[in-house]
């Protein structure tokens, strides 16, 4: 099975990759860290499933690249993209934000959610809150890929 | 019985205090609410509220249900905006036969305006305003009217005289709004910008503007709680204007059904709620749906003042009106085009006040465009409209041309849904000289394709047109055409065409799915070589088509291109951009003005990225050259001493690269000529020329690596880049000596979902606790951790020593090649390695150390915050939380990079004293959050380019200078700071001067006292002894960029306040030319 994990917090993928390792044993976990990487590695290769954050960079951010504009919908460009190529595989959203955009283009997680189930109802799975605190994005995270 | 007596005391009671103002009554309330039972309090509500019923309504009966969801109010919080809907239910059915009649009179009101009996209106709204009271409706129109009869001189009258009466900033928001929409060349874009513009000056409070920018703008706030700020803002309005509010509200509400979509549900459930309290309460939306039918509706309509604005326009002489009415048409269609197709619950409004537009005939006679214009909104009318518009065309005193008559004929296919037909005659309607003709004829040839499901013509004839006539109107049917289109709808339209029409689309509509559209677009002429050819075209000298010039200049911009998957990395994106802009000036001279901007921003931007990264890149430095001119003088003569006592002979000497590859072959064994121990008087003065020069290079306080550590590292910048992450969530605290305690900073406060004493309290406290950590943490790594090892820095990670492997890898290597110029090279290169070495613990450090204290500190945060109650207030802070610690995480990443040794010199890549400046005040503002001074520079003299050492030179001077301003300046983090670069050429000095103003209670005796002492220290030429024992004035630091051996340093630097609260300082440094090998002067500081 092959997986990619879109996160540019390496926190937050660590754990992320930590639990997809024991939770899907024998896979393979492909990282992307921004909108642009992302769009690239869907392009090269096929994923069962892909691991999404909703905040991300336009470019991976390193030394020399400070990653160009934020992209406080990043995940949402990655979902239509999947969705304009009839993606066949699984997405589920895991984002520690519980807001999202700025001004009038503000949203919560719970409207987010809903809009983003209503968009992509054939490859959006679930939408899980992620807080490193508590275990419940685990469990969450785990009964969507078990029904998956 | 007790009750009953109850009840007639406090209904005398409240008889007594109704006229005494809201206040009054609204205590007199809360008293009995201590002693009644909820239900009694509620029924007394019911009977006393139609008295003041507005002023009740902070007074919340304490019904069954509800008590909770109201009480929030009574501390002066904003109630959920269910609660806010459901109060607004009971208010409005308790006052309908008020706003019946309210409606009724006004109906008079607006007939009269319409009729142009403006001073009979005046009379009527006067009468109004007695029975009423005042309502923003009813001023409104009063200055409309006062303008229009008295202008400007009776409207300030107006005024003044309601001023008096009424305080408050909604009036100047109000009058203002009027003034703008009675400008002269007022369009609906022009007012709503402008009222925006002047909400935002008159500094309001948000509630007050969200409920103004509603009321006066219909701009529908996007949030649960900005419906409740504008139901809750009774205070400043009347029952009527309450009313009105709700509707509109209700209405936008109900027809926005993504946004509010909770909301909406909750609204249906009204019904339930209100009659499970009280069976007499009538259902708020069928009440209000049922007022709306009875009376008027066109009232509610989203721009009533644009009928305003008609009759104005129509009550003027023609000539006015020929000028002002054809744009001002397109502004309303444009405006009413989105309402008429997207909302249909609104689209009846929309269609009334088409058709009140069309009753003016008068403005069809004036121009035939107006009358085209207003042909083309009556075909998205009903059948009824039909009829009235034609009585304008048929008028016999107006002369047709003919070319009006094939549009009328085309027209009227169109009406009769004949697309086909109207296509054909459309598309004869060529070589009019009229443009405005032929330009509606080919707006309508659009839409007849649209219409008749021609999407794929209609956007390659809309494509080319837009392009060709360097025309961007919203007026084309884009919306329908592309509104909703998922990519693979689009995907097999002619790509140019497709591209131009999204691009507008874009730009009118705030669509999301119509940008990622745009980009596929974009990355499909990617991929099928369509951009490629285009500029191999155009690099051959042959001539690109409009469509293909207008695709690169206004389409394949950075904004879209970051998107579209093709690009790894900013730098080849701004490269990409770069290069189309430099094509585009070959072949479109006309607008070469716009390319070279263009060129010039983008190459700033590249030349301040390589700037900032090689500031970052050379924070860890040490000067070779100062240390080579230093072991010249110092070690030559040693050095010839030790080859004499050497005895160097003939054979030769293994170099270290040999003994490197013995090691490479057998790594457990170390070479034993690593070992070898010094034991001869030669070996013991090497062993002193090493240690003398290491200690050099690593301590000098002018050249070696403490002082670039302590220049650009300590000097504030590494706790300034990692604490702005949290700053700038406003995480961080300050510390209030006055309070002595850490308080919120103003940022903070201002965006808390809202404020409440005993939450900030709260917050001050766990943040406080947080920032002390962080403080803590970044103090004891610099201060202590970031120094080269020694007997007073104990815990200092840097620690490099002459090791035995050092003094033999240099010896062998001096000794293959004897020369002092060879040895130097030799030594320098192995500091670099065994120091970069030991920068690691440095780099190891920041990650693990800081990053796992800050990380445990955040988990702590997290499990403070966890305990609040209120959930709106725990998501807010906790989404700052990850946001902060997010920023963080990437901070403490870049931060380790910068211990990494940058041994060599890079001349490769120069600067010009614009790009050196700009980089230095970003470099500045990046170290100290919330710095946003508003910089003058200004540069006098040519300068020849700078390369990168001058831009570390001068980036230390105003890191140092401006952190000086916004340390102890004690002003406006925005305050004013002039920068002036000077080239003196005769002395080749570049001068910088930095004047700011400064607290006034910053100028007194001691201060003035410790500016003399440091000028004393500095002349004497203390300041390079006080230099590392760090903690120094930044002035001091200043010092030790000057040139020690250039004469006289009060030449070089200067400093003081003078006679007007300024503190100016001035930095003059000698630089050099150099040739390089083009054959081009750089220059190069040289101290």
């Amino acid at each position: 099975m092959r997986i990619l994990v879109v996160e540019d917090d390496q926190y937050k993928h660590d754990i992320l990759l930590n639990f997809l390792q024991k939770k899907l044993n024998n896979s393979t976990i492909i990282s992307a860290k921004s909108v642009s990487s992302s769009i690239k590695a869907i392009n090269d290769e096929l994923f069962d499933y892909i691991i999404l954050d909703m905040s991300l960079p336009t470019f991976d951010v390193s030394s020399t690249e400070s990653g160009g504009k934020p992209q406080g919908f990043g995940g949402v460009d990655i979902l239509r993209y999947l969705d304009s190529l009839d993606y066949l595989g699984a997405v589920i959203v895991v984002t520690q934000f519980e807001k999202f955009g700025d001004g009038v283009e503000e949203k919560d997680l719970t409207l987010l959610r809903s809009q983003l189930l209503d968009e992509f109802p054939q490859i959006l799975k679930a939408v899980v809150y992620f807080d490193s605190t508590v275990k419940t994005w685990q469990n969450e995270l785990s009964k969507v890929i078990d029904l998956i | 019985m007790k009750l009953k007596k109850i009840d007639g005391a406090v209904k005398a009671r409240l008889r007594g205090v109704v006229g005494k103002g809201d206040n009054a009554v609204r205590q007199e309330i809360c008293r009995f609410m201590q002693i009644l039972p909820p239900q009694y309090i509620h029924d007394l509500f019911q009977s006393v509220k139609s008295i003041a019923p507005l002023a009740m309504r902070k007074i919340i009966p304490r019904t069954r249900q509800n008590y909770n969801d109201f009480f929030p109010v009574l501390s002066g919080k904003l109630a959920p905006a269910i609660a806010e809907f459901r109060w607004c239910a009971a208010i409005i059915s308790q006052n309908i036969d008020l706003i019946n009649s309210f409606i009724e009179s006004r109906q008079v009101i607006e007939k009269e305006v319409l009729d142009g009996k403006n001073i009979e209106a005046l009379v009527s709204l006067d009468e109004m305003e007695n029975k009423f009271g005042k309502t923003l409706w009813g001023l409104e129109l009063k200055f409309a009217l006062i303008q229009e009869l008295e202008g400007l001189k009776g409207n300030k009258e107006l005024s003044n005289k309601v001023s008096l009466a009424l305080k408050s900033p909604l009036l100047s928001v109000l009058v203002f709004y009027i003034s703008v929409r009675n400008e002269e060349k007022a369009t609906v874009g022009r007012i709503v910008s402008g009222v925006l513009d002047y909400i935002e000056r008159q500094n309001i409070p948000e509630f007050l503007a969200t409920y103004l920018r509603f009321r006066l703008l219909g701009e529908m706030p996007n949030t649960a709680e900005g419906i409740s700020s504008i139901l809750a803002i009774d205070k400043y309005s009347s029952i009527l204007d309450y009313y009105e509010t709700s509707v509109e509200l209700l209405l936008l509400v109900g027809s926005s059904s993504d946004q509010f979509k909770e909301c909406s549900k909750d609204l249906k459930n009204i019904v339930s709620v209100l009659e499970g309290i009280n069976d007499e309460r009538l259902h708020f939306l069928r009440e209000v749906h049922n007022l709306n039918d009875r009376h008027n509706r066109d009232i509610y309509l989203p721009n009533r003042t644009i009928i305003n604005k008609i009759l104005k326009i129509v009550k003027n002489d023609q000539s006015v009106l020929q000028q002002r009415i054809e744009p001002f048409l397109r502004s309303v269609i444009s405006e009413l085009r989105p309402v008429v197709f997207r909302e249909k619950e609104r689209s009846t409004n929309a269609n009334l006040l088409l058709k009140k537009l069309i009753n003016y005939k008068s403005l069809a006679l004036i121009t035939p465009l107006s009358a085209l214009l207003m042909r083309k909104v009556a075909r998205y009318d009903s059948d009824k409209l039909y009829p009235s518009l034609f009585s304008v065309f048929n008028d016999p005193n107006r002369e047709v041309t003919t070319t009006e008559r094939s549009l009328e004929t085309a027209f009227c296919k169109f009406r009769e849904q004949k697309y086909e037909d109207a296509i054909e005659i459309l598309k004869l309607i060529k070589n009019i000289d009229d443009v405005e003709f032929l330009w509606e004829a080919r707006r309508l040839l659009i839409d007849a394709y649209v219409f008749n499901d021609n999407t794929k013509e209609a956007i390659e004839f809309a494509g080319k047109l837009c392009a060709e006539n360097n025309l961007f109107s919203s007026e084309l049917p884009f919306e329908e055409m592309l509104h909703g289109k998922k990519w693979r709808d689009l995907r097999n339209f002619d790509l140019r065409c497709l591209a131009i029409c999204l691009n507008i689309y874009c730009d009118h509509y705030h669509d999301d799915n119509g940008q990622f559209n745009l980009r596929q677009c974009i990355a499909q002429l990617y991929k099928h070589g369509i951009k490629d050819e285009m500029l191999e075209k155009a690099s051959q000298g042959q001539e690109l088509s409009l469509v293909e010039i207008s695709i690169l200049k206004d389409i394949l911009i950075e904004d879209n291109l970051s998107l579209v998957g093709r690009f790894s990395c900013s730098d080849d994106l701004i490269n990409e951009r770069l290069n189309i802009c430099q094509t585009l000036l070959k072949i479109d001279p006309a607008n070469s003005e716009l390319y070279l901007e263009e060129i010039k921003e983008i190459s700033l931007q590249i030349a301040m990225n390589i700037g900032m990264q090689k500031v970052d890149q050379n924070r860890v430095y040490v000067d070779f050259h100062g240390i080579k001119r230093w072991a010249e003088k110092e070690h030559r003569e040693s050095f010839n001493r030790w080859v004499e006592l050497s005895e160097i002979d003939t054979a030769p000497v293994p170099s270290s690269r040999m003994i490197f590859n013995k090691m490479y072959e057998n790594a457990d064994v170390i070479p034993e000529e690593l070992l070898v121990k010094p034991a001869t008087q030669a070996d013991q003065l090497f062993l002193e020329i090493l240690r003398s020069t290491l200690n050099k290079f690593l301590n000098d306080p002018k050249d070696g690596l403490n002082s670039y550590l302590s220049l650009r590292v300590r000097h504030g910048s590494l706790e300034g880049f990692l604490r702005s992450p949290f700053a700038e969530e406003g995480l961080l605290t300050e510390f209030d000596q006055e309070k002595s305690k850490h308080v919120l900073t103003e940022q903070m406060v201002k965006s808390l979902p809202y404020h409440c004493t005993s939450t900030i309290s709260d917050l001050e406290s766990i943040l406080g606790r947080f920032t002390s950590t962080l403080n803590e943490s970044l103090e004891a790594f610099v201060k202590k951790k970031l120094r080269i090892k020694s007997e007073a820095y104990p815990d200092g990670l840097i620690e490099v020593h002459v090791s035995s492997a050092m003094f033999n890898i240099i010896k062998l290597d001096t000794l293959s090649n004897v020369s002092f110029e060879k040895f130097l090279e030799t030594i320098f290169s192995q500091f670099v390695i065994w120091t970069d070495y030991s920068l690691k613990a440095v780099r190891d450090d920041i990650a693990l150390q800081i990053g796992s204290t800050i990380e445990t500190a955040i988990e702590n945060l997290r499990n403070d915050f966890g305990g609040l109650s209120d959930k709106e207030q725990l998501h807010f802070i906790r989404d700052r939380i990850n946001r902060g610690y997010l920023a963080f995480q990437k901070a403490l990443e870049k931060a380790a990079d910068w211990f990494q040794f940058q041994p060599m010199e890079d001349y490769s890549r120069v600067f010009s004293i614009d790009e050196v400046m700009k980089i230095a005040i970003q470099m500045t503002k990046n170290v100290c959050p919330g710095f946003e001074p508003d910089i003058d520079l200004q540069i006098e003299g040519d300068f020849p380019l700078l390369h990168s050492l001058t831009l570390n030179i001068i980036n230390d001077v105003l890191v140092i200078v401006l952190g000086n301003v916004h340390k102890h300046a004690n002003v406006e983090s925005n305050s004013k700071v002039y920068i002036l670069i000077q080239n003196d050429e005769k002395e080749r000095l570049l001068r910088v001067t930095v004047k700011n103003k400064v607290s006034s209670n910053i100028v007194y005796g001691a201060n003035i006292q410790k500016i003399e002492d440091i000028k004393k220290i500095i002349e004497k030429g203390d300041h390079i002894n006080i230099l590392p024992t760090e903690g120094g004035s930044g002035l001091i630091k200043l010092s030790r960029l000057i040139p020690s051996d250039h004469g006289p340093i009060d030449k070089y630097l200067s400093f003081g306040f003078d006679d007007e609260n300024n503190f100016v300082v001035s930095v003059a440094m000698p630089f050099r030319i150099i040739q390089t090998g083009e054959g081009t002067a750089n220059a190069n500081i040289s101290c």
